[in-house]
């Protein structure tokens, strides 16, 4: 008769799962800090008015805020009449609009890659 | 290149034009440099990009189609016939399914994708408002 004994360590699987909320929180606002880098440069270059001052170009912003497991990503002009370039003429000047589809696009798919990086334990 | 069935299917369409959308009406915004109509009912179709970063199965995004309705804010400051005229609007794309138009470029699907609120523009010195779609299309194939 024969026996076939299974040695089990499972510690590392316990860890992993009992960690991975942490883990998780955290490598998403590390996304979310990358892409801020990201829609800033986005959101400069492809603005798509003629400079007269430069100051509505220089002053596009993206800012991250994480607090807890809530993370968001703030775009904003810092000139007073953006408001008028994204809706002025149809919205022919706009860019935060198009730029929340852009970036938001990008950042689920960084998720995406995210959670399949993080079944390989990082 | 633009789906012509999207332009097609608005500019022929007799609601439309009851509530004063007629076919010389509707316009893409790149034509447009100053406000067209200073009277009545105006619709600018402003064709945006298709991103497409998601790993799917299909290599194509939906293109963004911003739909805005326009009528000039010294006449009225009342959106309900701005209101009406996106509703026919929704209605009328929404039906867009497996068509083509004069250019046999095929749509697969229109998605509707949100509204503004109630809008000034100051540029054109209107009270708008727009919709917002996705246009699932292959503009390559074409």
């Amino acid at each position: 008769m024969a026996k076939i004994t299974v040695d089990f360590d499972d510690s590392r699987l316990r860890n992993n799962i009992k960690t991975f909320g942490n883990r998780l929180n955290k490598n998403v606002s590390a996304v979310m800090d990358y892409n801020s880098g990201y829609a800033t440069g986005w959101l400069k270059s492809k603005a798509p008015w003629h400079d007269d001052t430069g100051a509505a170009r220089s002053g596009l912003v993206a800012i991250p805020f994480s607090a807890g497991s809530k993370h968001e990503l703030l775009m904003a002009y810092s000139v007073t009449y953006g408001i008028w370039l994204e809706v002025a003429n149809s919205g022919q000047w706009a860019i935060i609009t198009p730029g929340m589809r852009v970036i938001g696009a990008k950042i689920m798919n960084d998720m995406q890659h995210l959670i399949d990086s993080m079944t390989e334990g990082r | 290149m633009l789906p012509m069935i999207v332009y097609e299917t608005l500019s022929v369409d007799e609601q439309l034009e009851d509530l004063g959308v007629t076919e010389g009406r509707i316009l893409e915004l790149q034509s447009v440099d100053e406000r067209p109509y200073d009277d009545g009912y105006f619709v600018i179709l402003n064709w945006q990009e298709a991103t497409t970063f998601l790993q799917t199965a299909i290599k194509k995004a939906p293109r963004i189609l911003t739909v805005w309705v326009h009528t000039p804010k010294d006449k009225t400051r009342d959106y309900r016939i701005v209101d009406r005229i996106l509703n026919r609007i929704d209605s009328l794309l929404l039906g867009i399914e497996q068509q083509s138009g004069s250019d046999s470029t095929r749509v697969t699907c229109v998605i509707k994708q949100g509204r503004s609120g109630n809008l000034i523009d100051d540029g054109w010195k209107t009270i708008a408002r727009n919709a917002t779609y996705g246009v699932l299309y292959d503009e390559y194939a074409v």
